[in-house]
């Protein structure tokens, strides 16, 4: 095993040659974000898993093919983005019913037990809505507001320019605001 | 809800990523310190919103890397004999394809261009009676016979 650490460009280089191990290596710095990205475009534990497989998979099929001009990690995060829209559209199930039934438990942590409820009801109550979103506008936003990442960022994942990014998010957020009106106003009681 | 308590929920997420208009700050700070309601409407929406970005990174589970090692290894496979076969296939085939694509260019040629000729003689016999091979063979009475032995007279042409 080599003494040095090897950076993700390094490890792309012998990838394309086939080496496994360093292939190894790779997977373990990424699979978290890779996992992470694909759950919050998806919705599903099982098809995240998947997704995020065959999103190394290809990395490591086309390792050869990519070309430096990039970061890894944006490469990674365009591939992850396109093979979970690919099952995004797959899927015939409702946004609405998948969110809600693939929410975790989460540790009490020692809250009161109404608190609890709340923020657990108010975090069900914003994926779902986030989940209901135009496609393009929720990968923005999610991007942006899950994964941190900057407009110009999210601007090369997608091949489009900053500013279009910056209009999905903003967009994205007046489309939220709104539902979030709507809601509130049908459930006064959520007051 | 009143008016103050929509102001509130039109404004959720600009107020709570502060970046609401300036003129509605007074208004929304006034509404929050006597209302109840939107004090805890705001902080558990602040709170859920915040998670949307800080919630703790999922880790796949142990199984990952053994199965995508195994898909590797199985996508490796078969096109390795895949491409074997699609290679001894075009090898031996490409000669006979060429050929056949020949013979078949020229029987197709050769039928379209009889089927012109078949066409320009139906065309014929539409307006005259059946085409025969002997000029004698017309039925005696029939109106190619008259044809055939009425004589054109000949005008002279004049000087």
């Amino acid at each position: 095993m080599d003494d040095y650490e090897l950076d993700d460009d390094d490890l792309i280089q012998k990838i394309s040659e086939k080496d496994l191990t360093a292939f190894q290596k790779l997977v373990e710095h990424q699979k978290a974000f890779v996992y992470n990205t694909c759950y919050n475009l998806i919705g599903n534990h099982q098809q995240a898993e998947e997704t995020a497989q065959d999103v190394f998979l290809q990395v490591y099929k086309s390792a050869s093919a990519f070309r430096h001009q990039s970061k890894v990690s944006t490469w990674l995060y365009s591939i992850a983005v396109n093979r979970s829209l690919n099952v995004i559209r797959r899927n015939r199930r409702s946004r609405w019913i998948k969110s809600l039934s693939t929410l975790e438990k989460e540790e009490t942590g020692g809250e009161e037990p109404d608190t609890l409820l709340e923020r657990k009801e108010m975090k069900s109550l914003l994926k779902s809505i986030v989940d209901s979103l135009p496609e393009k506008q929720r990968v923005a936003f999610i991007l942006n507001k899950y994964e941190n990442l900057s407009a110009s960022t999210i601007a090369e994942i997608l091949g489009i320019s900053t500013n279009a990014v910056e209009v999905r998010i903003h967009r994205a957020k007046t489309n939220l605001q709104k539902r979030l009106t709507s809601l509130l106003k049908n459930n006064p009681e959520e007051l | 809800m009143n008016q103050d308590c929509q102001n509130i929920v039109n404004n959720l997420i600009d107020i709570v990523e502060n970046s609401h208009p300036e003129s509605l700050e007074k208004v929304i700070l006034d509404h929050l310190a006597l209302c109840p309601r939107c004090q805890r409407l705001v902080k558990y929406f602040s709170l859920g919103w915040e998670e949307l970005s800080t919630a703790e990174k999922l880790s796949p589970p142990e199984r990952f890397w053994p199965e995508l090692l195994a898909k590797i290894q199985d996508s490796e496979k078969p096109q390795l004999l895949r491409e074997k076969i699609i290679l001894g296939l075009r090898n031996s085939l490409r000669p006979a394809a060429v050929s056949l694509t020949l013979l078949l260019g020229v029987f197709f040629g050769y039928q379209l261009g009889n089927r012109q000729h078949m066409d320009t003689i139906h065309t014929e016999m539409v307006y005259v009676e059946p085409y025969f091979q002997d000029f004698q063979d017309f039925p005696e009475g029939s109106v190619s016979d008259f044809l055939m032995k009425y004589e054109i007279p000949i005008q002279e042409e004049k000087p």
